[in-house]
């Protein structure tokens, strides 16, 4: 499975880091914090809220476990406690699914803990190409197994940054709505977990 | 090569209808009304429970509020100390977390026993040691019940505060293990009674410097006052580090500091080899024993050493035997008198002709005679004494050989001390330089400095306990303070502002707790790893690490917003002893 991902040296060269292809307007989050205040008060109607973010939830989670029976039983978990601590959500200019994210992020984070095992980290051949290209110059022919290496290095929120910018392909305003840091954070981190991981293969 | 994530290649992701399969939005609105009434009855339980005790601080924080409200005044934020003394002072944070649980042992009142513990503790209950309310003495059968606590889950769980006031001066006290005992005779508490003690022997681990080894630091040990709410200091605690006894579970230094440690044992067996080749150099003497007069009225023996007839038991390499002789020769008349700690014995035993007698010392003054016949034996214990005028010339002779001793072994002390100094001093330098030498090797990792030089080590802690209890071995350590406004939250949006929080360093071995709304955190170490949680209402832990806490950038005058992960509820110790793992 490696051998595919090898990358050739075409590759070594710095571009612009990717355009965000996904945007919430202020629109729809204030359309959306009314469907939030609606399901406070009753959780039934939290059903339009369920509807729209079950799927992206439930691939959020499959990629962090790639187990379908785990990531049903956690994607269920994670709308229960979205519905039993909705009543304390504040709408604060950012959409809703970044709170979802934040509660799924946590429940894989507890289950790896409680079973004792690592967590699962998808890779696929095109988003690891583009997180080659974002390191840019100095990489060496046959790449994928070290930059393996250099993600296994990474501690769980620098890794988070990096598969939810690179992997998945989600804005900066996104990664840090769902990490809870400010988007101009977000980039400096992801810059400097670049450079970090463009040391490590240089070494 | 590291392994810290499961890297999988390609996945089939699942479909849109794979997914929807999955999709239920009645199923989970059945399982949200569940736990809604599941939550309802545990609520009402734990208001029963703490509803008395509630209600004076209820009363309290409405005048407060009152107060504030009219005089349109903002409330000042209240200090740890004022908040802490609100609270009840053994606070289990979690009711169904009982926590470390009990062992019993059953103790015949007559006799009394020995109780081992699974982790190497052992007590030793003495004969007629309970007495009941009126501090008369309970025959019969009485149940002992007996916990141990040894780190700050233990301490965490159990609700036992580490907070100790001596003079005034507020510490945190540093276990090397803790415990708790009371005893039950048909259900009910009894007492330990007057001057009874309880030996105990607790075995447990304590953080001790690479350097300290040979010499640890002093523990004391403390006993928790229900009455007047504070930890009492009681006597030293007689702490033993056990022989190779490290124990170094998942540190990160586990490597460096093996070899350190190994480096320093062998500058320590070289010293000591180094001292006892110099103390043998020039050989030191046999200190003159002072002569004891006869008592008059204890009985008396004659024995004779250098005859051979005595056998003499001997431990020390003929030393015994020698001492013995010497004794003999020195004092002139001998003779043994029985002590009166000896065993009974019948007069008429000195009517018998003895096949054997044997002899053996039992410490500097008394030793054991054991008379011998094949059909009979008699053991005594016996002192050597003098009489009338064979004792005034043993003590003029005393005198002198002690001087003569006394010169000898200063000219001694002369020739050996400025040499001993060297070799101390030298052990000292290369110890420091080893140290030197792994500070370099770890140089460049963050944030631990505290426990670099920290090592875990088996101990066994001594002490006698005079009363039921809870018994800690510790030593009193400063309060650090940092001034920190922040807001704590947790991911889903509740916030922590008037909540009891625990914080643990991992260089210390006990827990802080300070209130979130004082603007002061206690016992945060910058120097190493810190944890600090809280118990939200719905009893969840919600955590905050090392991490986020390094990240703090408070701006002056707005408080730092400090994002707390809630866990979930712990079903039993095990869970919350997982969820606090740092």
């Amino acid at each position: 499975m490696l051998s595919n991902l090898q990358l050739s040296r075409s590759f070594a060269k710095t571009i612009p880091m990717s355009a965000p292809k996904r945007t919430v307007s202020e629109a729809d989050m204030q359309e959306e914090w009314l469907e939030v205040q609606a399901a406070q008060k009753d959780p039934a109607m939290f059903r339009p809220l369920y509807e729209r973010y079950h799927e992206p939830i439930y691939l959020y989670i499959f990629r962090r476990t790639t187990d379908e029976m785990l990531t049903a039983d956690l994607c269920s978990q994670v709308f229960l406690k979205a519905m039993q601590k909705i009543h304390r959500y504040e709408y604060q200019g950012v959409p809703f699914s970044a709170w979802l994210y934040r509660i799924a992020s946590n429940e894989i984070a507890q289950h790896f803990r409680k079973a004792n095992k690592n967590r699962v980290v998808t890779i696929e051949d095109a988003p690891l190409s583009h997180l080659a290209e974002e390191i840019g110059q100095e990489i060496p022919e046959d790449l994928t197994p070290l930059l393996i290496q250099a993600l296994d290095s990474l501690k769980e929120e620098d890794l988070q940054i990096i598969e939810l910018r690179f992997f998945e392909e989600r804005p900066y305003k996104e990664v840090g709505e769902i990490l809870g840091i400010t988007e101009n954070y977000a980039k400096v981190k992801t810059f400097r977990i670049l450079n970090r991981i463009k040391k490590n293969l240089g070494e | 090569m590291r392994k810290n994530y499961n890297f999988k290649f390609n996945p089939d992701l699942p479909s849109k209808s794979d997914i929807d399969k999955h999709r239920d939005f009645d199923a989970l609105l059945g399982q949200y009304h569940a736990a809604q009434r599941a939550q309802q009855t545990a609520k009402i339980r734990k208001l029963v429970f703490r509803g008395l005790s509630a209600a004076a601080a209820v009363a309290l924080l409405v005048i407060g509020v009152r107060a504030a409200f009219f005089s349109g005044e903002t409330v000042p934020p209240m200090s740890n100390t004022a908040f802490l003394a609100e609270q009840p002072f053994i606070d289990q944070p979690i009711e169904s977390l009982a926590a470390p649980a009990f062992a019993n042992f059953r103790v015949n009142t007559a006799k009394g026993g020995v109780y081992e513990y699974p982790s190497g503790s052992k007590l030793v209950v003495p004969a007629a040691a309970f007495a009941n309310d009126y501090g008369q003495l309970i025959g019969g059968e009485v149940d002992v019940f007996y916990r141990e606590m040894h780190d700050y889950v233990d301490f965490f769980t159990s609700g036992i505060p580490m907070r100790y006031d001596s003079a005034g001066n507020a510490y945190q006290l540093e276990s090397a293990g803790m415990i708790e005992l009371y005893a039950e005779q048909d259900g009910q508490r009894v007492q330990l009674a007057v001057g009874k003690k309880i030996d105990i022997e607790l075995a447990s681990e304590i953080l001790i410097r690479a350097d300290q080894l040979n010499a640890p630091p002093r523990y004391n040990v403390y006993f928790l006052d229900t009455l007047i709410n504070q930890w009492r200091y009681q006597d030293v605690d007689q702490l033993q580090l056990m022989a190779n006894g490290q124990t170094m579970t998942n540190d990160p230094y586990q490597k460096e500091k093996n070899t350190l440690l190994s480096e320093l044992q062998a500058i320590e067996a070289r010293k000591e080899k180094r001292l006892s080749a110099l103390e043998g150099s020039i050989p030191s003497l046999v200190k003159p024993l002072r002569p004891v007069q006869a008592s008059g009225d204890r009985p008396t023996l004659e024995l004779n050493f250098l005859d051979g007839s005595v056998q003499v038991e001997d431990s020390r390499n003929g030393q015994v035997q020698s001492e013995l002789a010497q004794l003999q020769q020195m004092y002139q008349n001998v003779i043994w008198q029985i002590s009166e700690d000896s065993p009974a014995y019948d007069s008429r035993a000195f009517a018998v002709e003895w096949e054997s007698v044997s002899i053996r010392p039992i410490n500097n003054r008394d030793y054991e005679l054991t008379l011998i016949h094949p059909k009979n034996q008699v053991t005594l214990i016996v002192s050597p004494v003098l009489m009338g005028e064979d004792y005034q010339n043993a003590l003029d002779r005393y005198s002198e050989e002690l001087t003569a001793y006394q010169k000898t072994m200063a000219e001694r002390e002369a020739l050996l001390s400025e040499e001993r100094a060297v070799i101390i001093e030298t052990a000292e330098q290369e110890k420091q330089a080893a140290i030197a030498s792994y500070d370099e090797t770890i140089a460049g990792e963050e944030n631990a400095r505290d426990l670099q030089h920290l090592v875990r080590h088996k101990v066994m802690n001594r002490f006698k306990a005079d009363k039921l209890g809870v018994w800690n071995c510790a030593r009193p350590v400063p309060v650090s303070t940092q001034p920190l406004k922040a807001k704590y939250k947790d991911q889903y949006g509740n916030t922590y502002q008037k909540d009891k929080m625990y914080l643990v360093d991992k260089s210390k071995n006990t827990i802080y707790q300070f209130y979130s709304g004082s603007e002061v955190v206690e016992g945060l170490n910058q120097n190493a790893d810190n944890l600090i949680w809280v118990v939200t209402p719905d009893n969840e832990i919600a955590v905050l690490r090392s991490a986020q806490l390094r990240r703090i950038n408070q701006k002056p005058g707005k408080p730092a917003t400090l994002e707390m992960e809630v866990l979930g509820q712990p079903a039993n110790a095990r869970e919350a002893r997982e969820m606090l793992q740092f």
